[in-house]
């Protein structure tokens, strides 16, 4: 068994023993006529504020609160707990105020989010490993201009060589359009390379009209295809996973704050004791 | 096979600062510059330059950083030649992420100012629909809570205040009244009553079950492990309303669910269900005595079934079934009794009306045991005095009667004088001291006068305001005192002129006339009940029948003063012999006699609040709790009656004792010996007669399968609830505003004022 799958079992195993004391600790408390939602409301309100340092603990690399990893681990189990807690705390039902409704979606988009976000971190980089060159997000535009400007030298070169059009008709037909930007993002994502071969077979549908130097611009050009559909699979995965963020932060922060406001009521109308 | 795009160095690669907040214009170009924004998001690129002039000719000034001197150099008039290449840089990726998290964290905000800060607050505060039983109240907030409709510093001060949740509370009371006396408490009752409570549920389960054995199999692990965390101090803390009754879960919500395990988390026998461990029934439905007492066991095993029973009771009738004497209620929740007169008159209402009763003395003259002609009545002034046919009965002036005379100042000061000598050896007193005992009897002679001539405003008067309702009985003793005056002493108003003046009494016998027109017969009827006695010179009451209102009256008068403490006095006296088991108003009496009957029925109980004594005139009607946590319907039941009827659950004692529990049980002598004490302790005695219900017979169908074996099935929380509170509820809600609700925060009066 290797270290990561230990590390799973136990962690997992922790998670389940909480999740049970949890649970149990709620109908104790049932049973003891205690307002349990006051227990799981506080519950559930400190681990979404543990689970929003997170985000502050990667700003503040420098001071010694743990590895990365186990706030890593930490965030991932916790998150996990609080859709239990969030169940006991609305006892598996829908809300049915205005209020609560929203502040129900909001746990739950960020919850799902997070979830989502978990799958994405996990199948992800071992996909951006695979294929092709492992590039940096920011470079990615300046790759693609290159790409672009190599593609349109070779295509130039051609026709003042041959002095044909074949080339140039069908950089502009199918070619240039594919250059101009990261394309196929969809299907990049859902793994598949059907735009890639219909592109490739486009351009080899075109050889047999071509004359020997235009083949050899060909061959160039079909490298260079390959290569510029390797950097969008690179910035479509990487992509997103920067802008699943962009769901999960900011909900994060719009549930911290409508917890509060939903605390407040609470005490003004049902009592603080 | 192309080459790698990306390369690393210091020379052929830029350092990435993906946590800026800000990337190069070009960036999207794919052509960025190597320097980047500022920190703020300014381009650092300076392609133009300010040219220098050197003689008569500019000569470029471009920094190497930015490309060194141009070989184009500045234009004849000393502008640079080169095009502006500044971008508009763009934020990062981090810096966008931020920007929407603000925005969203903003949005956050005002969307909850805007639910919060209404004033009444906005509808999409509320957490839900409230349920049926209080949707008028859906959007009158203020009505449950106080912090509804408060501005922002108050509704912080009610968030952090521990006392809210009863506050709150509070305002549930305004329209639930019935929950009881301490509502916050644990099952609404005081602390020393709910531990007495668990002392009689100890000692009325702590008996063999009648089944032999009762499956107990421990108690739910769930409820070990809460008791480590239960504290002592809970029985005496207070419990809001919302502890139990959760609202704004939806319209269907059941408001009063609770569930089994809580509520055995406080007490000390804990048990898995109904079928496992529950103790046996015990005393259910019989803890408490009758109000109207009504021995079953003795009446269906030993009177009905007799030969002699429509001899000995001739317009007697034996009932075939139970329902000839117990009816349901409209809810179907109580089996009532029926009335006096299908159930009990056809035995019993010779025995009230008894003709051969004596009756109650109320008015009495003493007996001088010699003719006033043979004494020397001149000589003291006593003037005429009936002389009685039998021998004197020894007795005490009637205890009503002394009532009046207490306001006889001279009559109190010759009954003092007298002593012991007064009124039975009043003939002795004439003798050693006539001027005494004259003056006492004339007190007797002044009552009957001012009955006589003032009527009831004498009677009121001289009972001295101090009972109202005496004074108000019906019907009325004056007629029948002013007969007695007429018949006893006819020469009563010329003695009463001539004693005021100070002349001699008159002698003169009436004219034949006169004195025909007032002689009555020998124990004249004078109606409603009351006659007059002329063997032993008495005005009588004898009940006139069942619910005499007479006797009603006194004894409600008498019961609501008794006291186990009360002084021998006139008054107290007349309490403890019209409560008495022999109070014919004779000691002499034997056996119960009038009003002594009305109490062998119907039982005395002490209100536990106000402590005082009542009389249970009717039998148990709807909507009274005969315990106060436990509740059982009638009607779900019947259909599942077996050929034997009611008898199928309520089963006749074969083991009850047919002695007379009457004085054993029903009257105690009080403390100090004085007087007669009815037994007020429902719990005690005079039991129905039938035996404990099993727990058995209710399993049979009270599983978790089957009707259910709910605590809340048979049990009530709050010991004060009323089983018909639902069905009262619209009546209630529609005078919300005559119990004094809440007012909404904006007022009319607000809105009045406001332009």
């Amino acid at each position: 068994m290797n270290k990561r799958a230990r590390r799973r079992i136990q962690n997992g195993a922790l998670f389940v023993l909480l999740a049970t004391l949890a649970v149990v600790a709620n109908q104790i408390l049932n049973v003891l006529h205690y307002r349990t939602p006051f227990f799981s409301g506080w519950f559930l309100f400190g681990l979404i504020v543990v689970l929003a340092l997170y985000n502050v603990r990667k700003k503040l690399a420098l001071i010694p609160v743990g590895t990365s990893a186990g706030w890593l681990q930490f965030h991932l189990y916790a998150g996990i707990m609080t859709s239990v807690v969030f169940a006991l705390h609305v006892g598996l039902r829908i809300p049915d105020g205005v209020f609560e409704r929203t502040l129900a979606v909001f746990y739950v988009a960020t919850f799902t989010s997070g979830v989502a976000g978990l799958f994405l971190s996990r199948t992800f980089p071992a996909r951006i490993t695979s294929r092709g060159e492992e590039i940096l997000f920011e470079r990615i535009p300046v790759f693609l201009k290159q790409l672009r400007d190599d593609v349109e030298k070779v295509v130039f070169t051609c026709v003042e060589q041959t002095e044909t059009t074949a080339i140039p008709e069908l950089y502009l037909s199918h070619l240039k359009p594919f250059f101009e930007k990261p394309r196929n993002v969809f299907w990049h994502l859902v793994h598949s390379g059907r735009p890639r071969q219909r592109l490739l077979l486009e351009i080899r549908g075109q050889q047999r009209f071509l004359s020997e130097s235009e083949r050899k611009a060909v061959d160039q050009v079909t490298d260079r295809v390959r290569t510029k559909d390797d950097l969008d699979y690179q910035y479509a995965l990487q992509g997103t996973l920067k802008v699943w963020l962009f769901i999960h932060i900011p909900l994060t922060y719009g549930l911290l704050v409508m917890s509060i406001f939903h605390g407040l009521a609470v005490y003004a109308y049902g009592g603080s004791y | 096979m192309t080459e790698p795009l990306q390369k690393f160095g210091w020379k052929q690669s830029q350092y990435e600062r993906p946590a800026h907040g800000w990337v190069c214009g070009h960036l999207c170009d794919g052509s960025p510059c190597q320097f980047g924004p500022t920190s703020r998001g300014q381009c650092q690129v300076q392609n133009l330059c300010q040219p220098e002039k050197s003689g008569d000719r500019y000569i470029c000034s471009r920094a190497v950083a930015f490309g060194g001197v141009c070989k184009e150099g500045p234009l004849p008039d000393g502008t640079c030649c080169q095009q502006d290449t500044a971008c508009q840089p763009r934020r990062s990726l981090f810096h966008q992420r931020r920007l929407v998290s603000c925005s969203v964290t903003a949005l956050s905000i005002a969307f909850c100012l805007y639910v919060f800060g209404g004033h009444p607050p906005s509808g999409a505060m509320s957490p839900g629909n409230v349920t049926f039983q209080h949707s008028s109240l859906e959007h009158e907030c203020w009505t449950c809570h106080v912090a509804a409709g408060k501005n922002g510093t108050e509704f912080a001060v009610h968030s952090f205040d521990t006392q809210t949740a009863i506050a709150d509370s509070n305002l549930c009371m305004k329209c639930h009244p019935e929950i009881g006396s301490e509502p916050f408490l644990p099952h609404s009752v005081a602390h020393a009553e709910l531990v007495n409570f668990g002392q009689q549920s100890k000692e009325t389960t702590s008996g063999e079950s009648s089944s032999g054995v009762i499956a107990d199999s421990g108690r739910p692990m769930l409820l070990s492990l809460a008791s480590l965390f239960k504290g002592d101090a809970a029985v005496e803390s207070h419990l809001a309303c919302s502890t139990c009754h959760q609202e704004h879960r939806g319209k269907l919500h059941e408001l009063t669910r609770l569930a089994d395990l809580q509520c055995q988390s406080c007490h000390s026998k804990q048990f898995h269900s109904f079928q496992d461990g529950h103790p046996e029934l015990a005393d259910f439905a019989y803890s408490r005595r009758p109000r109207i007492y009504f021995d079953h066991s003795k009446h269906l095993q030993q009177y009905f079934v007799t030969e002699e029973f429509y001899r000995v009771m001739p317009d007697g009738k034996s009932p075939t079934s139970c329902v000839a004497c117990h009816e349901p209620d409209t809810s179907g929740t109580l089996m009532q009794t029926r009335g006096f007169e299908q159930m009990c008159a056809g035995c019993h209402e010779r025995e009230i009306a008894d003709r051969e009763s004596p009756g109650i003395a109320f008015l009495a003259i003493p007996s001088l045991a010699i003719d006033s002609a043979a004494m020397p009545d001149m000589s003291v002034g006593l003037g005429q005095w009936p002389v009685a046919t039998i021998d004197p009965p020894l007795s005490p002036l009637p205890h009503f009667m002394q009532m009046l005379l207490e306001t006889d100042a001279e009559y109190l000061a010759a009954q003092i004088e007298l002593g012991e000598l007064a009124p039975r050896n009043l003939s002795i007193a004439l003798v050693e001291t006539p001027a005494v005992a004259v003056n006492y009897l004339w007190g007797i002679k002044r009552l009957f006068h001012d009955l006589a001539v003032n009527g009831d405003v004498a009677f009121k008067r001289r009972l001295n305001d101090r009972f109202p309702t005496l004074a108000e009985m019906e019907p009325s003793i004056v007629p029948s005192a002013v007969s007695a005056a007429r018949l006893w002493f006819s020469r009563l108003n010329d003695e009463v002129i001539a004693r005021s003046q100070g002349s001699p009494l008159p002698v003169a016998e009436p004219s034949a006339g006169e004195n025909s027109r007032l002689r009555l017969t020998p124990d004249s009827v004078m109606g409603g009940g009351w006659y007059i006695r002329e063997s032993d010179h008495t005005v009588r009451y004898r009940p006139v029948g069942h619910s005499d209102p007479l006797l009603k009256t006194l004894l409600d008068v008498a019961v609501g003063r008794l006291s186990p403490d009360a002084s021998p006095d006139a008054v107290s006296g007349m309490l403890a012999q019209l409560v008495s088991p022999s109070g014919s108003g004779d000691l002499s009496s034997r056996g119960p006699v009038a009003s002594g009957r009305c109490l062998q029925c119907h039982t005395v109980d002490r209100n536990p609040k106000s402590g005082t004594l009542g009389i249970n005139w009717n039998a148990r009607r709807p909507g009274e709790k005969s315990s106060p946590l436990t509740a059982f319907s009638h009607s779900p039941h019947m259909k599942l009656l077996t050929e034997d009827g009611c008898i199928s659950c309520h089963q006749v004692s074969r083991t009850a004792s047919t002695d007379s529990a009457y004085r054993s049980e029903f009257f105690t002598r009080s403390e100090n010996g004085h007087q007669w004490m009815p037994q007020t302790d429902w719990k005690v005695s005079l039991a129905s007669g039938f035996d404990a219900i099993s727990k058995a017979r209710c399993i049979e169908c009270h599983t978790d399968s089957s009707a259910g074996e709910s605590c809340l099935k048979c049990h009530s929380y709050h010991a004060g609830s009323s089983t018909h509170y639902v069905a009262d509820f619209w009546r209630r809600a529609s005078s919300l505003e005559r119990v004094g609700l809440p007012k909404r925060p904006d007022s009319s009066s607000d809105a009045a004022e406001s332009p």
